[in-house]
C-alpha cells in the first residue's frame, strides 16, 4: 500500500532501554499519529506490573484472559491521556529469545485486538472510510539489535501479519498545536422508565418539518454545561486545515466524554446518595508537554490536588518522570480568572492570547499555502448548531479562523448522551 | 408597496436558532414561562460576542458586537453597505433588466444579501467549570429550533457599523415577537413553532413581517389577521394570507410561471383616468405552455389556469393549477358535460368556468352582454368588481376568450380601457417577451363589437 512507518527517538530510546535492562516478556502501547501517508510512532509506555511484581513472568507465551485484560485497561486509561490527533496505535513485546513465532503471533493478535476494542469502546466517534485500519505491532528482539514492527488491518485482524520498514528519524521537531476554548451545554432528559439500557435512539431528534416543538416528558434530567479546553498535534508542515478541524472536533468529544465518564465513576464507586438535584463539578484538563516535539499528554484533576497525583499517574501509566514545572494549568487558570467575568476578560488575558480570534494559534510554521483538497463541511446532527461551509481557498488569515470557528460547531449531544447510557444504571438506581 | 425600482439593498437573515431546556413545571403555564425563559437568553446570546454573519457563498464573516469581520481590507468599519456587494453574492432577478424599457415602468431589480446566523462556540460568553447536574425533579425536556428570516431594507450609502448594529436589533426583535406567537399559541403540551412571513402592504416602500404558528389553518389565523389589519389599517381585502408572501428573487426565478405581469406595465394617466386592477398575484397561463398544444382552442382553459392561480396565490385554495384534461373531468363531475369531453379540444366558455369554480368552492356572477357595443355600459360594474372582489376576470366571447386584470374609467368622456392578459400569446414563460406581447391596455374597439360575450367574475370568499 506504500504507507511509511517512522519511529521517534523517544520511543526507540525507551524500547532499547527496556531491552537493556532484561525486561523480556515486557508489553507495552504505541502512541503515535496516523496520517494519510504515515504513521509516526512518537511514544512508547509499558504496561505497568500486577500485583507489584518486580519482573515480568519468564513465560509470556501464555497470556491468560487477565493478563490480556490488564493491557486493555492499560491502553483504555492511556487512551484518556491523549490529546486530539495522538491516537493508541498498537502494542509492543520485548520478546524472550525462547519464544517461538506462533507464540508471538498469537499473542499479538489477541493483545492486539484487545486493544484496539477498549479504546473504541470510549470512542464517540467512528474514523472515516479513507483512515487507515492499520494498526502497529513492534517486537525487540532479546539477542539482536532487531526492531520487527507489523501492521495488522483492524479490519480483517486475522490476516496475515505484514513486516513493514520502519525508519527511524528524531520527530523532535515542533509539531503543530490547533487549541480552542469550547462551551459546551448538554441537555439529557432522562426517559421516566430508565431503563438498565437503553439505546441512544430513544433520544429522539427533531425532523425537518416539525410543526410543533419536542415536548417530551423524562423522569429526570442530566445537565452538562461548562467550558472545556481542547487541543490537537499535528505533524508536519502539509497537514490540512481540514485534518486541523476533524482532530480537533474529536478532541472536543472525548474530552467531554472522559469529563462526564469520570464524575460518574467517582458517583458509583462512592455510592452517593443525591436529594433533588445535585451539581458534580467535572476535573479540569491539565496538560503536560511531555516529547521535545512539544506533543503534550494529558490528565485530569482538581485544582486543589496539587501535583502528586499527576507525577503518580504519569509515572504509572506512561512510565515517565515528570516535572511538576511541565504541567500547564492554563485551563484551570482561565476558570478561575475568567469565571463569570464573561468575555470581555478573555480579550485581557494576554497569555491565552485569544484577541479577536477566538482561539489560540501557537506555532512557529504556519498553516501551508496551498488551497484545501475539498470544501470542509461539518454537519451537526443534533439540535446544536448550523452548517459551516467553507470556501475552497482561503487567506492565511482567515484559515486561522476558520479552523477555530468550524471547530467549535459540533460538540455533540450524542457524547454526553451516551455516557449517560453508560451509567443508566446510576441514574435509574437513584431516580 | 416595495418600489420596482427601489435602489435600496435587502439584507435578508436567517437561520435555525436553537430553544434546549429542562423545565420542572408540566403545566402549559409551566411551559410557557420555561419557554420565555429560554428565549429571554438566546436574545441575550444574540447580543453578545458569539453571534456572527456569515455572507451565503462567501467568505465574509462578521461579528456584530465586536465589529470584527474576516475581510477587513474589504469591508471596514467606516465602510458603506455597498461593499458588501462586492463580498457576497447578491440575489437579483436580471431578467427583469431584458424588459423593453419603452413598454414597462422603470425597473430596477431587488438585490438581495443573505447573511446566516451563527453563533462561535470557541468565544464563549460566559466561561465556568464543566459541572454535571443531576436534577430528579425535571418533568418536561424541550427542543425546538427558531427559523429566524429577519428582513431590513438599507440605503447602499448606509454606514455599515450602523446596518451591523440595526441587524442585531431586528433578529432581537423578531425573537421577542416568536415568542408571543409561542404565548399565545401554545396549548397544554403543543407548542407551535412560530414562522416568518414577509408581506408588502399598500402604504409601505419595505415589507412587513408577521409571525404566524406553524401546522394552524389559514382559517384559523383570521382573528390573528383581523387584529392586524385594524392595527395596520388595512381594510377588508386580504394582506397577509400567507400564501401571499413576498416573493423574492430567487423565488421568482425558481417560478416556471411568469407573476402578476401586470405591475411591470404603466397604468392609464390618473389624471384622466380612475384605474381599478385586481388585487394580489397570479401567475400568467397561455397557449403551448407546458408542452400542451391547445392553440384554437384552449384559451378559456388557461383563463381559468390564470384564475385558479389567484385562489391559491390568496390562499382560499391549495389545489395544484389543473391541467386541460383535469378541468374537463371536474365539468363531468359538476355534470356539466358528458364524458366524451375529456381528452378533447372541445371549447368552454364563462358557464363552465363557473361550474369548475363552484367544485372548488368559489362562487361566481355572470353578466351576459348581447354586443360587445355594450362592453363599456359593464363599466360600472366591472370596476365596483375590482374594487370589492378584486379577482381576475374572464370574458368569453365566440370563439375567445380573454383575462381581464382591471379597468380604466375616464368619467369626463366616458372612455373606458382594459388591461387584457392575453391567453393566446404562444411565446416562452420569460418576462421581457410576455411583458412585450401579452399584457396590454386596450381600447373599447378591442372587443368584437357585433358578437354577445358573457363574463364571467369569481367572487372572494367572506373574510381576510
Amino acid at each position: 500500500m506504500g504507507r511509511s512507518y517512522v519511529i521517534g527517538e523517544y520511543s526507540e530510546k525507551y524500547l532499547k532501554k527496556l531491552k537493556g535492562e532484561e525486561r523480556f516478556g515486557t508489553t507495552g502501547i504505541l502512541l503515535g499519529q496516523i496520517t494519510s501517508a504515515k504513521t509516526y510512532i512518537i511514544f512508547a509506555a509499558r504496561t505497568p506490573l500486577k500485583d507489584h511484581a518486580e519482573l515480568p513472568p519468564e513465560n509470556p507465551d501464555e497470556m491468560n484472559a487477565s493478563d490480556i485484560d490488564w493491557v486493555s485497561e492499560h491502553a483504555r486509561q492511556i487512551a484518556r491521556m491523549l490529546p486530539g490527533g495522538i491516537l493508541v496505535l498498537g502494542v509492543f513485546l520485548i520478546r524472550p529469545s525462547k519464544m517461538t513465532k506462533e507464540e508471538a503471533h498469537d499473542i499479538f493478535r489477541k493483545l492486539a485486538t484487545a486493544v484496539e476494542a477498549a479504546v473504541a469502546k470510549e470512542r464517540l466517534w467512528n474514523f472515516t472510510e479513507d483512515e487507515t485500519a492499520e494498526r502497529v505491532v513492534l517486537q525487540v528482539y532479546a539477542d539482536s539489535k532487531k526492531m520487527k514492527v507489523q501492521a495488522y488491518d483492524l479490519h480483517n485482524p486475522q490476516t496475515p501479519i505484514k513486516l513493514l520498514e520502519c525508519k527511524s528519524s528524531s520527530l523532535t521537531s515542533p509539531w503543530q498545536i490547533v487549541e480552542a476554548t469550547i462551551n459546551v451545554d448538554v441537555n439529557i432528559p432522562v426517559p421516566v422508565a430508565a431503563e438498565r439500557q437503553f439505546d441512544k435512539d430513544s433520544l429522539v431528534m427533531i425532523i425537518d418539518g416539525e410543526v410543533d416543538a419536542l415536548i417530551e416528558d423524562c423522569g429526570s434530567s442530566v445537565v452538562v454545561k461548562g467550558t472545556v479546553r481542547c487541543r490537537a498535534y499535528l505533524h508536519g508542515s502539509k497537514s490540512k486545515v481540514k485534518d486541523a478541524i476533524q482532530e480537533l472536533k474529536r478532541d472536543v468529544l472525548n474530552t467531554v466524554f472522559i469529563r462526564c465518564q469520570m464524575v460518574f465513576e467517582e458517583q458509583v464507586l462512592n455510592k452517593n446518595v443525591e436529594g433533588d438535584s445535585s451539581s458534580l463539578k467535572a476535573p479540569h484538563r491539565i496538560f503536560a508537554s511531555v516529547l521535545p516535539s512539544g506533543v503534550a499528554f494529558c490528565d485530569y484533576g482538581f485544582a486543589d490536588e496539587g501535583n502528586k497525583e499527576q507525577e503518580e499517574r504519569y509515572k504509572e501509566l506512561l512510565d515517565y518522570e515528570l516535572n511538576p514545572a511541565q504541567l500547564d494549568r492554563t485551563e484551570e487558570a482561565m476558570l478561575e480568572e475568567m469565571g463569570t467575568e464573561g468575555a470581555d476578560a478573555l480579550g485581557r488575558k494576554e497569555d491565552l492570547v485569544t484577541t479577536e480570534t477566538g482561539f489560540k494559534y501557537k506555532d512557529a510554521q504556519e498553516l501551508p499555502k496551498e488551497p484545501e483538497e475539498e470544501q470542509e463541511r461539518s454537519i451537526d446532527e443534533v439540535a446544536s448548531s448550523f452548517d459551516i461551509a467553507f470556501a475552497d481557498t482561503y487567506s492565511d488569515a482567515s484559515a486561522e479562523f476558520a479552523c477555530g470557528v468550524a471547530a467549535a460547531a459540533g460538540v455533540g449531544v450524542i457524547a454526553v448522551a451516551v455516557s449517560v447510557i453508560y451509567f443508566g444504571n446510576f441514574i435509574g438506581a437513584s431516580a | 408597496m416595495v418600489p420596482l425600482d427601489s435602489q435600496d439593498l435587502v439584507i435578508r437573515i436567517r437561520g435555525g436558532l436553537n430553544l434546549d431546556g429542562i423545565l420542572c413545571k408540566t403545566d402549559e403555564k409551566g411551559i410557557k414561562d420555561g419557554l420565555s425563559e429560554a428565549m429571554k437568553d438566546l436574545i441575550k446570546k444574540v447580543n453578545s460576542q458569539s453571534f456572527v454573519l456569515f455572507g451565503w457563498e462567501s467568505s465574509l464573516y462578521v461579528w456584530p458586537k465586536t465589529g470584527f469581520n474576516t475581510q477587513p481590507t474589504e469591508l471596514q468599519q467606516s465602510s458603506s453597505c455597498k461593499s458588501l456587494v462586492k463580498l457576497i453574492p447578491i440575489e437579483v432577478n436580471d431578467y427583469l433588466k431584458k424588459i423593453s424599457k419603452k413598454k414597462a415602468v422603470k425597473i430596477e431589480p431587488l438585490k438581495v444579501i443573505n447573511l446566516e446566523l451563527l453563533f462561535e462556540l470557541t468565544r464563549p460568553d460566559v466561561v465556568e467549570t464543566v459541572t454535571v447536574n443531576n436534577n430528579h425533579k425535571s418533568r418536561i425536556h424541550f427542543r425546538l429550533t427558531l427559523p429566524v428570516d429577519v428582513v431590513i431594507f438599507v440605503n447602499p450609502d448606509n454606514q455599515w457599523t450602523k446596518t451591523q448594529e440595526m441587524i442585531v436589533e431586528a433578529v432581537s426583535e423578531q425573537l421577542l415577537k416568536m415568542d408571543e406567537c409561542i404565548q399565545k399559541y401554545t396549548k397544554g403540551k403543543s407548542v407551535p413553532i412560530p414562522q416568518a412571513f414577509h408581506f408588502e402592504l399598500p402604504e409601505s416602500t419595505t415589507l412587513t413581517t408577521v409571525i404566524y404558528p406553524a401546522g394552524h389553518k389559514e382559517k384559523d389565523l383570521e382573528p390573528q389577521r383581523k387584529e392586524l389589519h385594524a392595527k395596520l389599517g388595512l381594510g377588508d381585502k386580504p394582506f397577509l394570507r400567507r400564501p401571499m408572501a413576498y416573493d423574492f428573487p430567487n423565488d421568482d426565478l425558481l417560478n416556471k410561471y411568469v407573476k402578476t405581469v401586470h405591475k411591470y406595465i404603466p397604468i392609464p394617466s390618473t389624471d384622466e383616468f380612475e384605474v381599478y386592477v385586481v388585487h394580489g398575484s397570479y401567475t400568467f397561463h397561455h397557449y403551448l405552455q407546458d408542452d400542451i398544444n391547445d392553440s384554437g382552442w384552449g384559451c378559456a382553459y388557461r383563463s381559468l389556469q390564470t384564475i385558479i392561480s389567484w385562489f391559491r396565490y390568496q390562499g382560499y385554495i391549495d389545489i395544484p393549477i389543473p391541467t386541460h384534461e383535469k378541468i374537463q373531468k371536474m365539468l363531468v363531475t359538476a355534470g356539466d358535460k358528458g364524458p366524451s369531453i375529456i381528452g378533447s379540444a372541445e371549447w368552454i366558455g364563462s358557464f363552465e368556468i363557473r361550474s369548475v369554480l363552484n367544485l372548488l368552492g368559489i362562487t361566481s356572477k355572470i353578466i351576459s352582454i348581447r354586443s360587445g357595443s355594450e362592453i363599456p355600459l359593464s363599466a360600472r360594474e366591472l370596476i365596483q368588481h375590482f374594487e370589492v372582489q378584486g379577482t381576475p376576470v374572464m370574458v368569453g366571447g365566440e370563439p375567445l376568450a380573454h383575462t381581464l386584470l382591471g379597468v380604466a374609467w375616464n368619467e369626463e368622456t366616458g372612455n373606458v380601457k382594459f388591461l387584457i392578459l392575453d391567453a393566446h400569446y404562444s411565446g416562452e414563460d420569460e418576462w421581457a417577451s410576455v411583458i412585450e406581447r401579452a399584457i396590454d391596455w386596450k381600447g373599447e374597439d378591442f372587443w368584437n363589437l357585433m358578437e354577445p360575450y358573457n363574463i364571467c367574475l369569481p367572487q372572494r370568499p367572506q373574510g381576510i
